[in-house]
């Protein structure tokens, strides 16, 4: 009787004794995801290391590679103690900030390897990009346009009726996503992330406004308020 | 007077002939992650990969004892071939676990081993007492032509760097020239009173031309024995154990699961030669997990240049495991 509540107890924690402790590196993030070409930012890069009591906390690097994966220099090292960008110490996600001034647009891809006690390879992150955008291409955030406004129909509440956040996959080229709002016949405002996802508010011309404002089917959660 | 002028001669001797000729390879220059194979002349690498410190390589862990690359042993021990035999091979480790390098002669048989002297001398996590880059070396002056070095069998267990080996197996050459020099030594010496500290001297040089000569002699022996390749056919080499053969005109080679003709042809093609694997009714009926197909090659020109070919199939993704087709010589 005694051996099979053992057996219970060591089956119900046997999940809390190894979850975290994979010497894993996940996905890292870089705040803001583009920057503008000619134009000087400062870039945070996080990332949340699976194994925060064999990680070596001065062995958390970021690397940048190319396309490929091919590592071309150590850009800077991360730390978890609240400096350089990282938000809370002691909390597993690593941080640094960089600053890039790159004067054509291109793209520049980052990785994140991370050294553990006992271990003789590093644990390395998955590629990510980061776009460097033309100069004509906005990457900050814009106010919504409160001159133009209407009542939607649908929640009377007040939109913004030449306005329109759309929704793109992470990772898409700024060159796709000017194509296809100028062929919706729009502008680009500005830019904005949530999460992992990237934003775009643009502003579209009136009739295509007004078009979208009268159709139902039209979310009023993709319109400004 | 002509005393004097023995002594140094007597010095010298020894190292004309032991310091024929020494290599050092740090593993610089490389980028991270590439596989080690036919990189340095003369040398083969096989399960070895370089790491560089703060890419693929935990420095902290395992710091290079020189630069920023090293070797390590990838899925499986490493083993080095020389195609001149070596007389010494040494090399600077860092492990995770007890490491034993295993020498073995042209004739495949073990003529020296060396242990690590700690099972873990990481840098942070290492055994008390122990610091990383671990002095180690094998000797044989008949000649090394393979270092086998196992640490865990599923490798990533040890990183070297700083690898040496010294091609001092005598040849028959300088052993003329030595034993020329002491007949011609023994010879002024003749006219003369043979003092008490020359014929010291005179005994001193038979030893050492007794003990280099004997490994010489048995290297060379053993390396030009008449049941060598030359005598067993084209692409055929002596096996590791008296009356085995290796024929290096076919190998097994197990592909996973779902590879491509495409890739099959491309592999195929690296080595210059041709693919035959089973269909899916065929592989279905013989019971099998993975693709076993056989690899038709020309005939190697030495068992070095097979081994390299083997390394080279070895080196694509969808390649599970090579296998060399041995048998039993006709001639044994």
């Amino acid at each position: 009787m005694v051996q099979r509540q053992l057996f219970f107890w060591m089956i119900l924690f046997a999940p809390c004794l190894t979850l975290g402790q994979s010497p894993i590196v996940y996905r890292p993030i870089a705040m803001p995801p583009a920057v503008t070409a000619a134009v000087s930012t400062q870039v945070v890069f996080s990332a949340r290391i699976g194994s925060v009591a064999t990680v070596i906390p001065t062995g958390v690097q970021l690397l940048q590679v190319d396309a490929v994966g091919n590592v071309l220099n150590s850009a800077a090292s991360l730390n978890d103690q609240g400096l350089a960008g990282d938000d809370l110490p002691g909390d597993g996600v690593f941080s640094t900030t960089i600053t890039i001034n790159e004067t054509q647009p291109t793209v520049l891809y980052w990785q994140i390897s991370a050294a553990f006690r006992g271990r003789l390879r590093r644990s390395l992150s998955q590629v990510i990009a980061l776009e460097v955008t033309p100069a004509s291409f906005p990457n900050g955030p814009t106010r919504p346009d409160s001159t133009n406004v209407v009542i939607d129909p649908e929640t009377n509440q007040t939109v913004v009726c030449n306005e329109i956040d759309l929704t793109f996959a992470p990772g898409t080229a700024s060159s796709a996503i000017s194509s296809l709002v100028s062929a919706a016949g729009g502008t680009i405002l500005g830019r904005y992330w949530v999460d992992s996802l990237s934003w775009e508010c643009t502003k579209l011309r009136s009739l295509v406004v007004e078009h979208l404002c009268l159709r139902r089917h039209v979310r009023p959660s993709k319109l400004r308020r | 007077m002509h005393c004097r002028c023995l002594i140094p001669l007597l010095l010298l001797a020894p190292t004309a002939v032991l310091k024929a000729g020494s290599n050092t390879i740090d593993f610089e220059g490389f980028p991270d992650s590439t596989i080690l194979t036919t990189q340095y002349p003369g040398v083969l690498f096989s399960n070895a990969i370089i790491l560089t410190a703060g890419i693929s390589l935990n420095e902290f862990e395992f710091p290079p004892r020189s630069g920023s690359n090293v070797a390590s042993d990838n899925g499986a021990p490493m083993s080095i071939d020389f195609s001149t035999p070596v007389s010494s091979f040494s090399g600077y480790f860092t492990y995770g676990e007890v490491i034993t390098l295993n020498a073995y002669n042209a004739a495949s048989v073990q003529v020296a081993t060396a242990t690590s002297a700690f099972s873990d001398n990481e840098l942070l996590s290492g055994d008390i007492g122990s610091i990383p880059n671990e002095f180690l070396q094998v000797d044989f002056l008949g000649g090394i032509s393979e270092v086998t070095i196992t640490g865990d069998p599923a490798g990533g267990s040890f990183v070297m760097d700083d690898v040496a080996f010294a091609s001092g197996v005598p040849e028959p050459s300088s052993m003329f020239l030595f034993l020329t020099g002491v007949i011609g030594i023994l010879l002024l010496r003749k006219t003369n009173t043979m003092n008490h500290l020359r014929r010291l001297a005179i005994v001193f040089i038979f030893l050492v031309l007794f003990a280099l000569g004997g490994n010489w002699l048995y290297g060379h022996v053993r390396s030009s024995s008449p049941s060598r390749s030359s005598t067993l056919g084209s692409g055929i080499f002596e096996g590791p154990r008296p009356g085995q053969v290796i024929d290096s005109r076919q190998l097994d080679v197990e592909l996973s699961r779902g590879v491509s003709t495409t890739t099959m042809e491309v592999i195929a093609k690296a080595v210059n030669g041709h693919m035959t694997c089973p269909t899916d009714m065929e592989q279905h009926i013989l019971g099998k997990s993975a693709n076993n197909c056989v690899l038709i090659l020309a005939p190697a020109e030495s068992l070095m240049e097979f081994k390299a070919t083997i390394a080279k199939i070895k080196s694509f993704d969808s390649v599970v495991n090579v296998e060399m087709r041995i048998g039993v010589s006709a001639l044994h």
